[in-house]
């Protein structure tokens, strides 16, 4: 019996299940542990609704494409292979989702949830009610609150780079390994995205015209 | 800018975009405003450090109705799946079953330490035992982290042994004079020579009421639960010296002889007491000369 193979049928009885690691959760998921998928979900469930509302900046596809994707992740869960990263594995499912919801949908505009705090979901996150919380300073505010706001106007695939790695805080290598583009142009994305944010915010550049973008 | 210097400058800039402000890449970026035509970059940082004072924004958290639905939806899925088994697949289960049920039963006298059968022997798969907890290979004395007990003296020279002849049935142990927790993950190894002249030892974890014990005598392993119930009896190999492993988990423990794992499984120890390890001989008149333990070394799941 290969060693994988061994792994995949590993019984982690004796590892206490709230300091699992993802992976040994995931692998207790592939033989029907609902429990280990539990505390899956208690880590990741967040981030992932977050990176969704980021990306999709609506809060009913949040909501139904957020419940698809963990049970996605629970129905295919023997696709899953180990040593993969499971949020490499589970961010993939998101993107995809968000990918499809995006193109049936022509993006609704944004929903201001202020100060909702709804059953279902829980979001108090608005650019300025961000902003206020973390800057006194009334001039960075409005500086915070615009680049914020200037995100929803980007290209989608720097929005995206911008997103996963900046704010779901995803190395080039998994973003790469999640989207299928190389790391260089991801890195271009990152790069020409930012400086299109600071362009917004009229900050002084004397970067090129953004058709010379690096392609990968 | 030459191709290739633009290429590390994108390296550069974009790590730190991605890794933020205070981290190593800023650092090393931010350099570049004085190496090269700094208000480009400038700008680049004090949009980062927007972003990154901004990162709650659109954060969301599941609120209790989500993740009911999702959980139900889980448990749906879970007993779609169970109820959409079809005949073919309850058949295969069904042989399967059977097949584990052969086996099951053949495994037993097949066993040999060289053909172990990996029962439950993943539970400690995934551990690395790299934190040195008691080590100890008796070269001159036996040291204060060990209690001897026994009416057998035991001297101490390139391993430990007792003081022979005898003309009744004695018996010697060492016993560590600290526990370990019971939440604790830790390996026990010893290296022993147990002559196959009668001699007996037991390679033991105790809750100071209840004891786990590997028992070793000229032909067999028995592998003695607490509550002295026999768990198995395993063929012993036929060296002399055998190096002996326990693998210890707050509830399970695998049992390895000469590197091969023997068994595994619940090691029904009190789940609130600490938890000693020690070796015992037991030795009959005229026998145990050449018995003794050359090295214990105990590890925790670092």
């Amino acid at each position: 019996m290969g060693k994988e193979t061994e792994s995949e049928i590993a019984d982690f009885k004796a590892a206490p299940l709230g300091t699992a690691a993802d992976e040994q959760l995931m692998r207790r998921t592939q033989q029907g542990d609902r429990q280990a998928f539990a505390l899956l979900y208690e880590r990741y469930s967040q981030a992932v609704l977050s990176y969704l509302y980021r990306m999709l900046g609506n809060v009913e596809d949040v909501e139904s494409i957020g419940q698809e994707v963990f049970l996605r992740a629970f129905k295919f869960a023997a696709t899953y292979k180990y040593p993969q990263k499971f949020s490499t594995w589970l961010f993939t499912i998101a993107r995809n989702l968000a990918i499809n919801q995006a193109q049936r949908r022509k993006r609704s505009p944004v929903k201001t949830a202020t100060q909702l705090n709804m059953e279902d979901l829980e979001m108090n996150s608005n650019a300025s009610a961000v902003a206020e919380r973390v800057e006194d300073d009334l001039e960075k505010r409005e500086q915070i609150v615009r680049v914020l706001q200037a995100m929803d106007g980007l290209p989608t695939d720097q929005k995206e780079v911008i997103v996963m790695g900046i704010f779901q805080d995803l190395s080039y290598a998994q973003m790469e390994e999640i989207t299928g583009a190389k790391a260089v142009t991801l890195r271009s994305r990152m790069f020409h995205g930012l400086r299109k944010l600071a362009t917004m915010l009229g900050e002084k550049t004397k970067l090129k015209d953004e058709g010379d973008e690096r392609k990968g | 800018m030459k191709a290739e210097n633009d290429e590390q400058v994108l390296q550069i800039v974009s790590d730190a975009l991605r890794d933020g402000p205070g981290s190593p890449a800023w650092q090393e970026a931010t350099q570049l405003i004085d190496a090269t035509d700094g208000q480009e970059l400038d700008a680049l940082y004090r949009v980062r450090q927007r972003l990154e004072s901004g990162k709650r924004w659109r954060q969301v958290r599941p609120g209790v109705g989500f993740t009911r639905k999702v959980m139900e939806a889980v448990d749906h899925q879970s007993d779609a799946t169970v109820r959409s088994t079809g005949p073919a697949t309850i058949i295969a289960i069904l042989c399967g079953l059977l097949i584990v049920i052969i086996l099951a039963a053949l495994v037993p006298m097949l066993f040999s330490p060289a053909k172990a059968p990996q029962q439950n022997t993943t539970d400690f798969d995934n551990i690395y035992f790299s934190t040195p907890w008691l080590t100890s290979d008796f070269a001159d004395s036996i040291g204060g982290e060990w209690n001897v007990t026994g009416n057998n003296p035991v001297a101490a020279s390139h391993g430990l042994h007792a003081k022979l002849p005898n003309r009744q049935d004695t018996q010697w142990a060492i016993v560590s004079a600290q526990s370990l927790n019971p939440d604790q993950f830790f390996s026990f190894t010893t290296r022993l020579d147990i002559p196959t002249d009668g001699t007996i030892a037991q390679v033991f974890i105790t809750d100071q009421k209840n004891q786990l014990a590997a028992v070793i005598n000229a032909t067999n392993v028995q592998i003695m639960l607490p509550g002295n119930q026999l768990e198995t009896t395993l063929p012993r190999p036929t060296d002399p010296a055998l190096q002996v492993r326990w693998l210890i988990g707050p509830a399970s423990a695998a049992l390895e002889i000469n590197n091969h794992r023997a068994w595994a499984g619940s090691n029904n120890l009190t789940s609130n007491q600490p938890r000693s390890i020690g070796i015992r001989f037991l030795i009959t008149p005229h026998t145990g000369t050449a018995a003794g333990i050359e090295n214990v070394d105990v590890r925790t799941k670092s």
